[in-house]
């Protein structure tokens, strides 16, 4: 920063007041000639005027003492002093910064801002802008250029994350080369931050993309049941309707109502068999063979629960066929749950399933008929 | 040229030379698979003769395999202008009732031989298995010589059909000297098959 010259440079020195010498009188100069516009010049000024060297003047603009100022104004232009130079403002002599209408020239009209919002002479100018002569910072204007959109005009606050002038741009989520969300640094170019402007002063980044999207977000689940809904029934049908998954159960022992029938499980127990010459029917040591006392009450021969399936299901869950091909040789009926056809039309009828395990115990007995699926009944033997 | 413009240009190149690889990848993808059969294959589970091979729903072991030029069934002598193959195994379901309805010989030019229906076998056509209870037996091919000759492969599933997209268990055996072939053509004995007996 070039410090200005102290008001009086430029001007010829003049002798010490205690001084001896005689002064040096000359014939006065003869003023310049003024340019056209400037004021009039008046007399020469008297030798020894107060704060005013003898024999000569400032330079061209100010008025020299004992001249009448200029007609426009005192002491030379508007918003310039009579008596020393504001600081920052150039000396008599000295070129005007750009922009600023050099001492002697017109000011601009009243009616003509400063270019960008610079101040008027003798204006303090506003923090972080530079003084006169010095470089602009990176990316702000000169006096007379535009400020780039968004930025603030001189005098204005600096909105939160930009750069004060001069200063330089803060690391981190402000990376060189990166403009806070929504904003672009002075000066650059469209490509390397493509960010919308941010209007000078705004303090609000945009909103993210949870809250630009929340509505979308909770309308994902009532829509999902809205597509779903309407084919529930065949989804449902086509993963489960033809597995057995939903037990109909009683207490132990008890009547269970199912397929139009009731059924229940009066015994469940570890048998032994015979062939059908009297001779034990033997398996292996670690294979079982169980067999399930059901009872039946039934209306009619038409009822669902005369086309049953009964199945043995053990403590694991594995499942096993009443009277398997294991069993071929062993005297044992054939588990049914149709009435057998000699039997009375009007009572309970019962019948005995035989199953073969390996090394396990049993638990109960599905009743099972394709049509009811996937409901099917549970039958688990009396305490 | 301006950095700006440069730019661009080399983004359209990226999305030129993007799209195209796309494009080259979906083609190769599209014709890397076109048969029906090759995409619904089992999922075939190679084994040892003697090793118990889990499937899906059944736990199988081949456990020996011989041959005949004559099997006896029901009374009657079965003979063959090939060779009968005769296969022992054992096996038994995992969590409920199931049957090996699959049973099929395939020799080393590929071809395949299911299980004879001449004779009465003891589990191909649905025996049903179940859980825990081991069943062993024998299934009876009938192959030509020349198949006879070379190496086997056993292959077990549970669909009566291929079991398409479901497992398959394979269990290969290495080819017989021509010395057992020649025998098993000429042995004038009527072989008998293993009916299937409950093991421990």
């Amino acid at each position: 920063m070039t410090t200005p010259p102290p008001p009086g440079m430029g001007w010829p020195p003049h002798p010490p007041a205690d001084s001896q010498a005689e002064p040096e009188v000359t014939a006065p100069r003869q003023p310049a000639q003024p340019q056209p516009g400037q004021p009039q010049l008046g007399q020469p000024p008297a030798p020894s005027a107060a704060g005013f060297p003898a024999g000569g003047y400032a330079g061209s603009g100010y008025a020299a003492p004992g001249y009448p100022p200029a007609a426009a104004s005192p002491a030379g232009h508007p918003g310039y002093p009579s008596t020393g130079v504001p600081a920052g403002y150039p000396a008599p002599g000295q070129p005007g910064p750009g922009g600023y209408p050099a001492p002697g020239r017109p000011a601009p009209q009243p009616a003509q801002p400063m270019p960008g919002g610079y101040p008027m002479p003798g204006q303090s100018i506003p923090a972080g802008y530079p003084m006169p002569g010095q470089p602009v910072p990176g990316g702000y204007p000169v006096p007379g250029q535009p400020v780039p959109g968004g930025y603030p005009v001189p005098g204005q606050p600096v909105p939160p994350g930009y750069p004060a002038p001069g200063q330089p741009i803060p690391a981190g989520p402000l990376a060189p080369g990166l403009a806070p969300q929504g904003y672009r640094f002075p000066g650059a170019p469209d490509s390397v931050a493509p960010f919308m402007v941010a209007p000078p002063g705004a303090t609000r980044r945009t909103p993210g993309w949870w809250r630009r999207n929340w509505w979308g977000l909770l309308a994902v689940l009532p829509l999902f049941a809205l597509a779903v809904a309407p084919d529930w029934s065949e989804i449902e049908s086509r993963w489960g309707g033809h597995e057995p998954t939903q037990p109909v159960a009683g207490a132990h022992g008890q009547w269970v109502t199912y397929a139009g029938g009731k059924v229940r499980l009066t015994k469940l127990a570890e048998a032994t068999l015979t062939d059908y010459g009297g001779k034990p029917f033997t398996l292996p040591d670690d294979v079982q063979i169980w067999q399930a006392t059901l009872e039946f009450d039934v209306v009619g021969d038409d009822a669902d629960l005369n086309g049953c399936n009964i199945i043995l299901e053990d403590e694991r869950g594995r499942t096993y066929d009443s009277n398997p091909p294991d069993l071929s040789g062993a005297d044992i009926d054939y588990a049914s749950c149709l009435r057998p056809t000699l039997g009375p039309k009007d009572k309970p009828f019962s019948t005995v399933a035989t199953f073969v395990t390996g090394g396990t115990q049993a638990r109960g007995v599905r009743i099972i008929v394709g049509t009811e699926t996937p409901r099917y009944a549970w039958l688990t033997p009396p305490d | 040229m301006s950095g700006r413009v440069l730019r661009r240009i080399g983004s359209w190149l990226l999305a030129a030379v993007s799209l195209l690889a796309v494009i080259n990848l979906g083609a190769r993808v599209q014709s890397f698979d076109d048969s029906q059969d090759k995409r619904t294959r089992a999922f075939e589970i190679d084994a040892e003769p003697g090793e118990e091979v889990r499937a899906r729903t059944f736990i199988a072991t081949v456990l020996s395999v011989r041959g005949a030029h004559i099997i006896a069934d029901k009374g009657l002598n079965h003979e063959t202008s090939g060779v009968w193959l005769i296969v022992k195994m054992r096996a038994t379901s995992i969590k409920e009732p199931t049957s090996i309805a699959y049973a099929v010989l395939r020799d080393d030019r590929g071809r395949l031989f299911s299980a004879s229906g001449r004779v009465r076998q003891a589990f191909d056509g649905g025996r049903p298995l179940q859980p825990g209870v081991r069943v062993q037996g024998e299934i009876a091919f009938e192959i030509p010589r020349d198949a006879a000759e070379g190496d086997l492969t056993v292959m077990l599933g549970e669909a009566h059909f291929y079991p398409a997209l479901d497992s398959l268990v394979a269990v290969t055996f290495d080819r017989p000297t021509p010395a057992e072939v020649e025998q098993w053509v000429t042995d004038p004995k009527a072989a008998v098959l293993d009916q299937p007996t409950v093991q421990s």
